[in-house]
């Protein structure tokens, strides 16, 4: 077996992968070489710099969710593109077809030579071959008239969509629908969230928080649902912690990744409530259900000396 | 002096690969099952994040929105993928290739305004390393990030997944495809470079101090 580089030993004693002999070759390395050295130095930075953190399981599933919900749309998009292409292609047969067949029905005189590209039904040049019929642009209005909301899909383009402040809840149905722009309303709720991600990346928290309402509200068991109320007890728990943790609460109820976010959230919450019953709760079941959890060591050491 | 790194699951694996566990559900995902896809993304999205980090640095403002982007690159390349390599090093290399073209983007647009660097104190005010050391660790980070900048592809490539996110070189070259004396060579000019680089640098003078 050939000998590891220095700077391999040094990858795999990250992983803890060195026997007892390769471990002393690496201090020896360590001591004597500036190269290992200075990777270990980088290693050690690099690792602290992208180690798990609090907020890393709603990140992971705001950025899972929004790639999920971007390709779909391509998709989509190619999709209607050649269906398009298709319908133009069947319209170009049978034009071709009912111009051959009613030129063939026709008497002809003697001598009458056929030409064939001038019987056919659209305009042609006296002299050089038919125009091939291209969809431009413009003969697909329901893609362009409606603007493509998501930056990545146009051209760059950083704008944010103005969106409609969202309706009280005493506005009637109708009513909201008739208040509401046409583009949020028919827009899929992934593309609802990756909205209101933006938005709230971009500091426009208020709005975003209405996305994250509209998404509920429209679409309560889409998958985006649970990252969206995390992100929206975020936006509430300043102004309206109540509210916040309903939607905490409604979290953890659903289980899976999120719990020990929520988890965190109601605790939190509780204990700037003055509801210390409740906060010790939470710690409780987020040390039993996640006990490596990023939290976990803050709520140990919370649970051992008392809430703050 | 070597740093424990508690984190396992987060580090690059490797060891005997007899299969890759991932291979079926990429291959189902690439079919076009939906379940399969999200499956294999939620699997994988650490490992983005993770690579997203070390390039860009972990309290860039701008994570989140590239590890976006990095997703949604590795959906789009996994038609690509032929199986040379396992699906985690097809998903880091990609992280890395798109991560690093966010940072040129970005580069760019700073040249142009002028922001400074986004630097978080929680993530050097670690327990009782001296500051010395503490401006040496973040420098010596600086320096490898702003080398592969500037070095040609290849080697930007091999040094970012030797140096910035720590896969052996006969990992390098299993995701590169390339002959292992290829990234051998392709690093020894990129370490040689960024030694000279940390040489010349008196922010990295207690590191080259402690050698002497």
């Amino acid at each position: 077996m050939s000998q590891l580089e220095p700077t391999d030993l040094l990858c795999r004693s990250r992983r803890e992968e060195l026997s007892l002999d390769e471990q002393r070759r690496l201090s020896d390395h360590l001591r004597r070489s500036l190269e290992v050295a200075l990777m270990s130095e980088m290693l050690s930075e690099l690792e602290r710099e992208s180690r798990v953190r609090p907020g890393d399981d709603a990140l992971l599933a705001r950025i899972t969710q929004s790639a999920l919900g971007r390709p779909q749309k391509a998709r989509n998009k190619r999709r209607a593109l050649t269906m398009l292409l298709a319908a133009a292609a069947v319209l170009l047969v049978a034009s071709l077809a009912s111009a051959l067949l009613g030129r063939a029905h026709e008497p002809r005189a003697p001598g009458d030579s056929w030409n064939f590209f001038s019987d056919l039904p659209w305009k042609m040049p006296k002299h050089g071959r038919p125009k091939t019929v291209t969809p431009s642009a413009k003969a697909m209005p329901s893609q362009t008239e409606q603007s493509d909301p998501d930056p990545s899909n146009s051209g760059g383009s950083e704008d944010i969509p103005s969106l409609q402040p969202l309706p009280t809840p005493r506005e009637s149905p109708s009513a909201r629908a008739a208040s509401e722009p046409k583009q949020v309303i028919s827009a899929p709720a992934s593309e609802l969230f990756a909205r209101a991600n933006l938005l709230r990346r971009r500091g426009h928290s208020v709005e975003a928080a209405g996305v994250y309402q509209l998404l509920l509200e429209r679409y309560p068991s889409s998958r985006e649902v649970g990252p969206a109320r995390l992100a929206l007890a975020k936006h509430l728990q300043a102004a309206q912690p109540e509210q916040a943790l309903a939607q905490y609460r409604a979290v953890a109820g659903t289980g899976g990744t999120l719990r020990a976010e929520a988890l965190w959230g109601i605790s939190e919450l509780a204990t700037r409530l003055g509801r210390p019953s409740l906060a010790e709760q939470a710690l409780a079941d987020l040390l039993r259900e996640f006990p490596d959890s990023p939290y976990a060591e803050v709520a140990r050491t919370r649970t051992t000396h008392g809430l703050p | 002096m070597l740093r424990a790194v508690p984190l396992r699951s987060a580090l690059p694996q490797s060891g005997p690969r007899t299969e890759d566990e991932l291979l079926p559900l990429a291959h189902a995902a690439m079919a076009g099952d939906e379940v399969a896809l999200r499956t294999l993304l939620t699997t994988v999205a650490p490992n983005i994040l993770r690579v997203v980090r070390r390039v860009i640095g972990g309290s860039h403002p701008d994570v989140e929105d590239v590890a976006q982007e990095c997703a949604v690159e590795f959906i789009g390349a996994l038609r690509r993928f032929r199986g040379e390599s396992s699906i985690r090093h097809f998903a880091a290399r990609v992280a890395l290739r798109c991560a690093m073209n966010a940072r040129r983007r970005q580069r760019a647009a700073k040249r142009n305004g002028g922001v400074p660097d986004a630097t978080d104190t929680d993530e050097t005010a670690s327990g009782d390393a001296p500051p010395d050391a503490l401006v040496a660790s973040r420098a010596s980070v600086q320096l490898a990030r702003e080398l592969c900048d500037s070095l040609p592809p290849a080697q930007t490539e091999a040094l970012a997944l030797h140096c910035i996110l720590g896969y052996t070189m006969s990992e390098v070259a299993a995701i590169c495809g390339a002959p292992l004396e290829t990234v051998r060579s392709r690093l020894r000019s990129a370490k040689a470079a960024l030694l000279a680089r940390a040489l010349a640098d008196p922010r990295l003078r207690y590191l080259v101090e402690e050698m002497a």
